[in-house]
């Protein structure tokens, strides 16, 4: 009994020895890549788009970074509530180096002097500043007041009317064209397949059919002066069109509680025959659905929006997501070394296909070949599309993104968001929710918008 | 007076004792942030913190804002609504079930009523808003039948959006005050029941004469706790209310989370949270005189 007791105890002492050893061959490992200017500090950083990577998969997500950069990184990502988050870190002091947010967040931000100016640094860099690398055309469209707060994350794309081909063939129609176009379109859809013509989260995106009206979403500035077009005369027209729509039984009757998550799954299950959506989602419509794509039962596809008066159509580029860093930012340096990596073809790599020797492995040629794995992430690990317009990457894009791609780059263009955005858009909403359910005519609608926002002083 | 606080001190320090804990986390926790409170009203207090005092600007910002105005008045509309509903409701059904003789059924009732009470009010909405959207359930039947040409939109309305948010609130509640009411029906001694039965009493007499002034003291309690529940109404009007709606369903507390939390104006928030602590007290006071408690 002693001596097993003995034997015993030598074993868990051996096991522990072990363990003890292997923790430290894991920290030597990742200490053989530190750089000595990077000794004893490390880059702390937040973000919630990872790309669905599980905890397991980001670890090693960020292993490959630290390896890559030569410094230890602390990679916070939220389970939920990112925004909220972010408001806590800022105003509890807490020191960050990195933190993503849309392009949207970012007057707010900037307003309370939460965020770096970043127009020297950027300026300073060979990566950041090579035009070809991240277009001046982006630059300008997160430029405020000139200057520079944040660094574009990844080709954001726009939105774009998607449709369903398939069903258009079996209609024997063309895409959409003019507004008769789409009736047409919605008519046969309802009559045919029981589905709604349209679905969107409240004026989420109804930019392409808008286009018809010549209005733009979002502040205009004329001659110095905030407008907004949804709220101006010619606006009118487009409500009471929208109530036609309505009033026919096009339109998703949730369309004003709808979550994006809720017109995708209509899609999906063929409730509703488009939606006004990202260009990258096409893809993902066909790539989800690839069974059916192939079979030709299931075939969505990005098209123009509705040509206005002149001839012009406008369609909606997406808000950036920008790697912004914050004004207690201890790590500059190191920040923007991330940065260039992330900018810089092993970055489009790690932020697209993944991490090598899992996501993917190299053949004799030198060729990348995806895992199963990989291939369940569909070449997304943060940043499935890069801004860089020279790097090509080592797959082709999902079934249908190249040509809604093509459709957003030719047409679409960023809104203009300031801080009285979302107060205006309250206001905007309202109005024109009443108008499309047909309680108050187009006219109305616009007069009781422009009454309000002068009065809240929203518009000049 | 000295001496008879020492006496009394000596008298009851065990006592003082055991109320110590609570009266340091209140001082720490509700008097101390109160003051804060009210220091951060007379400045301009963002993201970062104070940027200075600002004497009566941000009460001068939120008295010259009309939806504020429009915030209380739902406040309190959906005050009254709240406590009309959450505490007369609950008195007929705790008598109801006090009365049921099966008592298999009234500990069935009891729990089912209950149930919403464990509910959050995400879930509250979650499960409305399927049941209630203009192609859930409730409106497909009402115009299968032909009882409605349009469907009703209890969501998307001002006016509907408001009784939705009373209705929920008090869906939400009443299982909760049913449970104290029929504690308190317990506690009403029998005999005056047979008394009141030897008298030729009904069922309606029995509840006016000796079953409600038994149960007083306990609706004044009850009343009391709707009423401040009803006044910082947030999660259920922060999640219900969208753009449709939200000039009807947005109440005083959810403009301040609105201009603290999402617009950085902590100093404006400050100044509305404490018009609304002021109002509240009001409130409750004048209800305390009122119904002598």
């Amino acid at each position: 009994m002693i001596l097993i007791k003995k034997l015993l105890n030598l074993f868990y002492s051996f096991a522990f020895i072990i363990l003890l050893s292997s923790c430290g061959d894991s920290d030597t490992s990742i200490n053989k890549y530190l750089k000595p200017q990077y000794k004893g500090r490390t880059l702390k950083m937040m973000s919630n788009i990872i790309g669905g990577k599980t905890p397991y998969e980001q670890k090693l997500f960020v292993d490959e970074l630290e390896r890559r950069l030569g410094f230890r990184i602390n990679f916070f990502k939220p389970a939920s509530g990112y925004d909220n988050i972010v408001l806590q870190i800022f105003s509890s002091g807490e020191s960050y180096d990195l933190i993503n947010m849309t392009s949207e967040n970012l007057p707010i931000f900037i307003d309370q002097g939460a965020l770096k100016n970043l127009t020297q640094i950027v300026k300073d860099s060979p990566v950041l500043s090579n035009p070809k690398v991240i277009p001046t055309k982006i630059w300008n469209t997160i430029k405020i007041n000139n200057k520079i707060y944040g660094v574009p994350a990844k080709f954001e794309g726009g939105r774009l009317p998607i449709v369903r081909q398939d069903w258009l063939t079996e209609f024997d129609l063309d895409d959409p064209v003019t507004l008769d176009d789409w009736l047409e379109y919605w008519k046969m859809s309802k009559q045919k397949n029981n589905a709604y013509g349209l679905s969107t989260k409240g004026l989420y995106d109804v930019q392409p059919w808008a286009s018809a009206f010549g209005l733009k979403d979002g502040y205009v500035i004329v001659k110095g002066k905030r407008t907004l077009p949804y709220a101006s005369d010619k606006a009118a027209d487009f409500w009471d069109w929208m109530a036609k729509v309505y009033r026919s039984g096009y339109l998703d009757p949730n369309f004003i509680v709808n979550q994006p998550k809720d017109f995708r799954n209509m899609f999906f299950a063929n409730s509703v025959a488009s939606v006004g959506y990202w260009d990258a989602w096409v893809g993902l419509f066909n790539n989800t659905e690839i069974k059916r794509y192939k079979e030709g039962k299931f075939i969505a596809k990005g098209i123009k929006g509705v040509p206005g008066p002149k001839g012009k159509i406008i369609l909606t580029a997406g808000d950036n997501s920008l790697w912004v860093i914050p004004y207690n930012a201890k790590n500059i340096d190191m920040a923007i070394k991330f940065l260039e990596f992330w900018h810089s073809p092993p970055g489009y790599i790690l932020g697209s296909v993944g991490i090598e020797g899992y996501d993917y492995t190299r053949d004799k040629n030198g060729k990348i070949v995806l895992t199963e794995i990989g291939i369940e992430h569909a070449c997304d690990h943060g940043a499935p599309r890069v801004l860089s317009a020279t790097w090509k990457p080592p797959f082709p894009p999902l079934p249908g993104v190249t040509a809604a791609q093509k459709i957003i780059i030719k047409y679409a263009t960023p809104m203009y968001m300031p801080l009285d955005w979302a107060d205006a858009l309250q206001v905007i909403e309202y109005w024109s929710f009443k108008a499309i359910k047909g309680q108050i005519t187009g006219t109305q609608a616009v007069k009781s918008m422009q009454k309000e926002l002068k009065r809240k002083k929203l518009i000049d | 007076m000295t001496s008879k606080f020492y006496i009394n001190l000596r008298k009851s320090y065990i006592f003082y004792l055991f109320i110590t804990p609570a009266m340091i986390y209140f001082l720490v926790f509700v008097v101390y942030p109160l003051i804060q409170g009210l220091l951060m009203s007379f400045q301009n207090f963002g993201l970062l913190g104070s940027k200075g005092y600002i004497g009566l600007e941000n009460y001068r910002k939120l008295f010259a804002d009309p939806f504020f105005y429009q915030t209380i008045w739902n406040t309190l509309i959906v005050t009254v609504g709240i406590v009309a509903a959450s505490v007369l409701i609950p008195i007929i059904i705790a008598i109801a079930l006090d009365n049921l003789l099966l008592q298999k059924v009234k500990k069935f009732v009891q729990t089912t009523i209950y149930v919403p009470f464990l509910f959050s009010a995400l879930i509250i909405i979650g499960i409305y808003i399927n049941l209630l959207s203009p192609v859930g359930p409730f409106n497909s039947i009402m115009g299968a039948i032909g009882l409605i040409s349009e469907p009703i939109p209890f969501f998307t309305s001002d006016t509907l959006g408001r009784w939705m948010l009373i209705y929920m609130t008090a869906w939400h509640d009443i299982g909760f005050y049913t449970l104290i009411y029929l504690a308190a029906l317990t506690t009403i001694n029998p005999s005056l029941y047979e008394a009141a039965d030897i008298d030729g009493a009904n069922v309606f007499q029995k509840s006016r004469y000796v079953t409600f002034p038994g149960i007083l003291s306990t609706v004044k309690i009850v009343l009391l706790m709707v009423l401040m529940g009803a006044m910082r109404t947030f999660d259920m009007s922060y999640v219900m209310k969208n753009a449709a709606n939200y000039k009807g369903v947005t109440t005083a507390i959810v403009y301040t989370y609105d201009q603290g939390i999402l617009k950085f104006d902590m100093g404006l928030a400050s100044a509305a949270a404490g018009i609304i602590f002021i109002l509240s007290l009001l409130l409750v006071f004048t209800v305390k005189k009122i119904i002598r408690y």
